[in-house]
């Protein structure tokens, strides 16, 4: 994580997930890709050759906001809406 | 009865739908996205259609994917969640709209690379923009409307570089036929004069950035401060459902484009199969809604129902406008495209398929060695397998073949097979009972 590149998060009332083992703070019913770039959260994963990898299309297209959500891998988070609990992994 | 189904509620899919719940004929609409619009209509110029699909008696059936268009007309759709249904039709109507051409530009894997389609899609649904500085890469008229969006939004944009072709007579002229566009093209240029940001042409560009997009290097050696870059070289057809479906595509040199052929009443090859929109040849969403108000009048009257009130007056204004709608759709396509020696500037090193680390040097080895199309291509470097299907990388490959001197109308694009996204195994298994 480090400087975000975005201003004012989606609305709503913050929920707690798991990232990585750490607790993060999201507005219920958002979007979670844009939720984890508006937390500030920009690498999603790594490309075939170890580089960092982030959101690009946000349709549901490229995969690059793939993450294993609650045990489920190369879930899009795009197309995931956020809830309390969610397990997130950044895959590698 | 026989049983509508509709794939994609944009202005073409949704205003389709809508006319046909109004004549009774209960059409079941299905669509990736959670609310109606597609990516066109996603703002207020949506509103008149979702307040329409929600007072209608259609099955609207949101977020779900088409994943199968089996021959006998059944398709199979996966929900959000993962879940997988399947739907039986015995006239089909496709409306996938348009996708965002992806090139490759050195660095465009670096995290804070997004698309044109993407920044929009923040901005107006999430109401996030922009902190630091933005830069803008692509061509065409998304690329200068987006530019538009965002200084409206209030973001601040380090600059602009365009690498499509140079706006000539011809594509004046083809814009001629619709004043409105151009004179919004007109307004969008002079909001970035005023507003002091440079558009550059030059390519090829680079992405820099150790965990995250810092700049974007210039051709000439200069940098622009980049916090997020927005990535996108116009749109194109978007033909995987057409190919799904096994209808026949032919090269159009109008678009420039592999394209699923139509009679006058948006039949395809398949009969019982109708393409309506920007699938069918990028037209724009004037276009999308006039061919929509057109079938929709054919399709009632195949079912020797009445026209519904004011059906028929707008079916003759819009074919009446269509032909005209077509040249401008057919002008702004061409306006985006980047020429093959864009490609051939790019370094080996370049990643061109995202999902499986490909660079362009590969795919020029893969040329070197005697393959000349996307699918040999695919088989000898892996350009395409990933879990993105292809889909990020097939315009890249499809430039770097062509700078190759092999012309796209030799290349028919590839078989789209079942499962059109990825599913979960589990949702294939039947519990044992």
């Amino acid at each position: 994580m480090t400087s975000v590149p975005f201003t004012s998060p989606p609305a709503g009332p913050l929920v707690e997930v798991d990232l990585d083992g750490s607790p993060l703070f999201l507005p219920d019913g958002a979007n979670l890709a844009a939720a984890l770039m508006a937390a500030g959260v920009l690498r999603f994963g790594d490309t075939a050759d170890g580089l960092p990898r982030g959101p690009y299309c946000l349709m549901g297209t490229c995969h690059g906001c793939a993450l294993t959500i609650d045990d489920v891998a190369q879930s899009r988070s795009c197309r995931t809406t956020v809830r309390a609990g969610l397990v997130l992994r950044t895959a590698s | 009865m026989s049983r509508i189904a509709i794939v994609g509620a944009g202005p073409a899919g949704g205003t389709l739908a809508v006319w046909l719940a109004t004549a009774g004929l209960a059409p079941m609409l299905i669509d990736a996205e959670q609310c109606p619009g597609g990516a066109g209509w996603r703002g207020a110029e949506g509103d008149g259609l979702r307040r329409a699909i929600a007072g209608s008696s259609l099955d609207y059936r949101p977020n779900n994917e088409l994943i199968d268009i089996a021959t006998d007309g059944r398709l199979t759709l996966q929900d959000a969640t993962g879940r997988l249904t399947a739907v039986a039709a015995d006239c089909l109507v496709l409306a996938p709209g348009a996708t965002e051409r992806l090139l490759p530009v050195p660095g465009w894997t670096l995290p804070g690379v997004l698309g044109l389609g993407a920044l929009q899609r923040l901005l107006k649904r999430d109401g996030m923009r922009a902190s630091g500085p933005l830069a803008l890469v692509g061509s065409g008229p998304l690329l200068r409307l987006v530019a538009a969006q965002m200084i409206e939004a209030g973001v601040t944009l380090s600059g602009i570089v365009d690498a499509g072709r140079p706006i000539d007579f011809k594509l004046l002229a083809g814009l001629a036929r619709r004043p409105a566009a151009l004179l919004q093209g007109l307004q969008l240029d002079l909001r970035r004069r005023l507003a002091g940001i440079p558009l550059i042409h030059g390519f090829p560009v680079a992405l820099h950035g150790k965990t995250q997009v810092e700049a974007v290097e210039l051709a000439d050696g200069r940098r622009l401060e980049a916090a997020l870059v927005g990535l996108g070289f116009g749109l194109q057809s978007n033909t995987e459902l057409a190919r799904l479906a096994g209808l026949r595509l032919s090269w159009a040199p109008a678009w420039a484009a592999w394209l699923p052929e139509r009679d006058r009443h948006f039949q395809s090859s398949r009969t019982n199969v109708f393409i309506l929109g920007d699938g069918a040849g990028l037209g724009g969403m004037a276009l999308a809604e006039a061919e929509a108000l057109c079938l929709a009048g054919h399709l009632i009257e195949r079912a020797q129902r009445p026209l519904p009130a004011g059906l028929a007056v707008l079916r003759r204004r819009a074919a009446r406008q269509r032909p005209g709608l077509t040249r401008a759709g057919q002008a702004l396509a061409a306006w985006s495209q980047v020429s093959a020696s864009n490609l051939q500037a790019l370094a080996d090193q370049t990643i061109v398929c995202r999902c499986e680390g490909t660079t362009a040097g590969r795919v020029r080895a893969a040329l070197a060695a005697g393959y000349q199309s996307k699918a040999t291509i695919k088989l000898a470097s892996r350009a395409g397998m990933g879990v993105c299907q292809g889909r990020c990388c097939e315009a890249g490959l499809q430039g770097l073949i062509e700078a190759a001197g092999i012309p796209p109308s030799r290349d028919p694009p590839g078989t789209v097979r079942l499962p059109l996204r990825p599913v979960i195994a589990a949702a294939f298994v039947k519990e044992p009972s």
